[in-house]
């Protein structure tokens, strides 16, 4: 029914504002001039939405929409694919997970593992980037390698480390020629999850690279020129110049950087499987092995609907508190 | 005379830490070609005997582990990039073109799937796939990355779609060609840039992937390489060697692809995420 309801609404709209409403009109897929004929713009109207976003939209509602809609009704029942028939128990699942300690240690090293994965990996980023920001083979070689472990696959840069960083591994044996003894960096409760945070840097550094490499390159040259005859020295051209019109990089970083660490999965199983004991559980651990390991999948829905609602609460506030920082030249 | 100098000094500490950065993968590609005892004996050193052997067993695993799972990658890969870029170039197409308010509201809703991680939805989707009979099965693996990238593809093609000019369509339309006509042959040969930066990161995503693959197709009806290494990689635990030759033989593709279009992987990524 409101379907039929628009075309009429359309044309009135365009007649009352003229010209100007057109391009801000329903159905530019079709010209100007057969805009009036009503009737075949409602049939072209339906027949394009049907061709050309069904589709899309079908296959998005299934495997997006509905498993979120359905994630959230789960986390309200005691759901476990073993036993036939669930009910709804409303926010039980919800106390026990403010009960749950082991879960409240897997937020706490999914934000540890975040927050140092994001500062670190900007910040090498930007170093590394300002290294390479030159024309000669060195730094094209350079800049190839930085990005390498980006088009690798999580499970085969966990596995590379985990024999870097076994007890007898590579690391200890370097350490131990420069006369330093290592620790084991993938059992010590204490260390394992700066071990783990630190093969996730290694591994995105060269993701920031890469964007502050463009970011820079955006920078334009007169600026510096302008510094210059100001009588600017290297560290004020960075601090005055660089570093604030490096803002939007920054944001892309963070967010991109956020984003992925806080459902890190793979990094996690490969090294350490969340071991030694617990200690380096992350949320979508926890959620996969109590959902597909433990079969309570109502218990594990109403975990994922706590790292979805954290995630959403996190990428707002740092969207628009990174965007505050970007100037505009 | 100093300037020359300090020049030198730099490309020498770059090269320094590009070294440093480098270390893990070295010890991948030294370690394919030692046997095991000088790979537990001296990691680092290069090999004193260069063998082919931990290659050629794992090549010629019993159970064609490689061959299967690579073939599945490949499948599962090429043909999630296929029906993401169809789909969700037409969608992207239709909505830009469409500006209206709904169209803006049916564009923000879309792009809210970027936000979301396959953790949280991967216990429904179970459940979807089960009601469908897809579990278990490729097409199932497919159908769900499709559902899921298709927000990604929607984000990249929208912002690209609005620098080609309206008259283009109008041009066509006048000419009597009908809007699916115009998109094809017209618009989407315009989109190349965009398709090849969408093929890349997707391609990476999916090829890369391991949970949903891991889940979704389970072990009975072989595997794609990700998840397939981590299943059999226990037993290589004491044999060093041929597990990097199998890690090494698993991103090959990936890494001559990248290495053979480095610029536009770059691009790509750096045109798709600078852009949001």
């Amino acid at each position: 029914m409101p379907n039929g309801n628009k075309p009429a609404l359309a044309v009135n709209k365009s007649l009352i504002k003229g010209k100007h409403e057109e391009k801000g009109s329903d159905s530019l897929l079709l010209p100007s001039s057969l805009k009036s004929r009503g009737v075949k713009k409602l049939n072209n109207k339906t027949t394009n939405f049907f061709l050309f976003v069904s589709h899309g939209l079908f296959i998005y509602l299934t495997f997006v929409i509905m498993p979120i809609v359905l994630c959230i009704y789960y986390s309200f029942t005691n759901f476990n694919p073993l036993f036939k028939g669930f009910k709804v128990i409303g926010f039980q699942n919800y106390a026990d997970l403010l009960k749950d300690s082991a879960f409240g240690h897997a937020i706490v090293v999914t934000c540890i593992i975040a927050l140092i994965v994001t500062i670190a990996a900007n910040a090498m980023g930007l170093l590394s980037a300002l290294l390479v920001n030159y024309k000669s083979w060195v730094y094209n070689a350079s800049r190839t390698i930085f990005f390498t472990p980006q088009v690798l696959s999580p499970v085969v840069v966990g596995f590379i480390w985990s024999i870097m960083l076994t007890d007898d591994g590579v690391l200890n044996k370097l350490l131990g020629y420069i006369g330093l003894s290592g620790t084991s960096w993938l059992a010590n409760p204490s260390i394992v999850v700066y071990s783990i945070a630190a093969v996730i840097v290694w591994q995105s550094m060269g993701f920031c690279t890469v964007v502050f490499l463009a970011t820079l390159q955006s920078i334009p040259s007169d600026l510096y020129e302008a510094a210059k005859i100001d009588g600017c020295n290297r560290r004020q051209k960075f601090r005055h110049i660089t570093y604030p019109l490096l803002a939007p990089g920054i944001t892309i970083n963070t967010v991109m950087l956020l984003i992925s660490t806080f459902k890190v999965f793979d990094h996690v199983v490969v090294l350490t499987n969340g071991g030694p004991g617990t200690t380096s559980e992350t949320i979508s651990l926890k959620i996969i092995n109590t959902a597909f390991n433990e079969n309570q999948m109502g218990y594990a829905s109403s975990m994922a609907v706590v790292l979805f609602a954290l995630i959403g609460v996190i990428s707002i506030v740092v969207v628009t508190g990174l965007k505050r920082r970007e100037v505009e030249y | 005379m100093l300037l020359k100098w300090s020049s030198k000094a730099h490309a020498l500490f770059t090269v320094c830490v590009t070294v440093v950065f480098f270390l893990p993968l070295y010890l991948v590609l030294i370690n394919i070609f030692k046997d095991s005892k000088q790979v537990m004996g001296d990691p680092l050193g290069f090999p004193t005997s260069f063998t082919l052997a931990n290659i050629r067993s794992v090549l010629t695993r019993p159970d064609h582990l490689i061959y299967t799972s690579m073939w599945n990658s490949t499948l599962i890969t090429a043909l999630s990039v296929c029906v993401v870029i169809v789909s969700s170039s037409m969608v992207a197409y239709y909505l830009v073109r469409n500006d209206s308010k709904k169209s803006r509201l049916l564009l923000v809703f879309f792009l809210f799937g970027l936000m979301v991680p396959t953790t949280i939805i991967l216990i429904p989707v179970v459940k979807v796939l089960i009601a469908v009979h897809l579990m278990s099965t490729k097409t199932g693996l497919i159908a769900f990355y499709m559902g899921y990238y298709v927000p990604f593809g929607i984000f990249m093609y929208s912002g690209f779609i609005r620098t080609i000019p309206r008259e283009l369509d109008e041009a066509a339309a006048i000419d009597g060609s009908s809007p699916l006509r115009t998109f094809w042959r017209i618009i989407f040969p315009l989109l190349g840039p965009c398709t090849s930066s969408v093929i890349i990161f997707i391609g990476l995503w999916v090829w890369n992937d391991f949970l949903n693959p891991l889940i979704i197709i389970g072990p009975i009806k072989g595997t794609t390489i990700t998840a397939g290494i981590y299943r059999v990689i226990g037993q290589y635990s004491v044999n060093w060697g041929e597990m990097f030759a199998m890690m090494f033989l698993a991103s090959l593709p990936i890494i001559f692809l990248y290495l053979a279009l480095q610029r536009k992987f770059v691009e790509g990524i750096t045109s798709g995420s600078l852009k949001g």
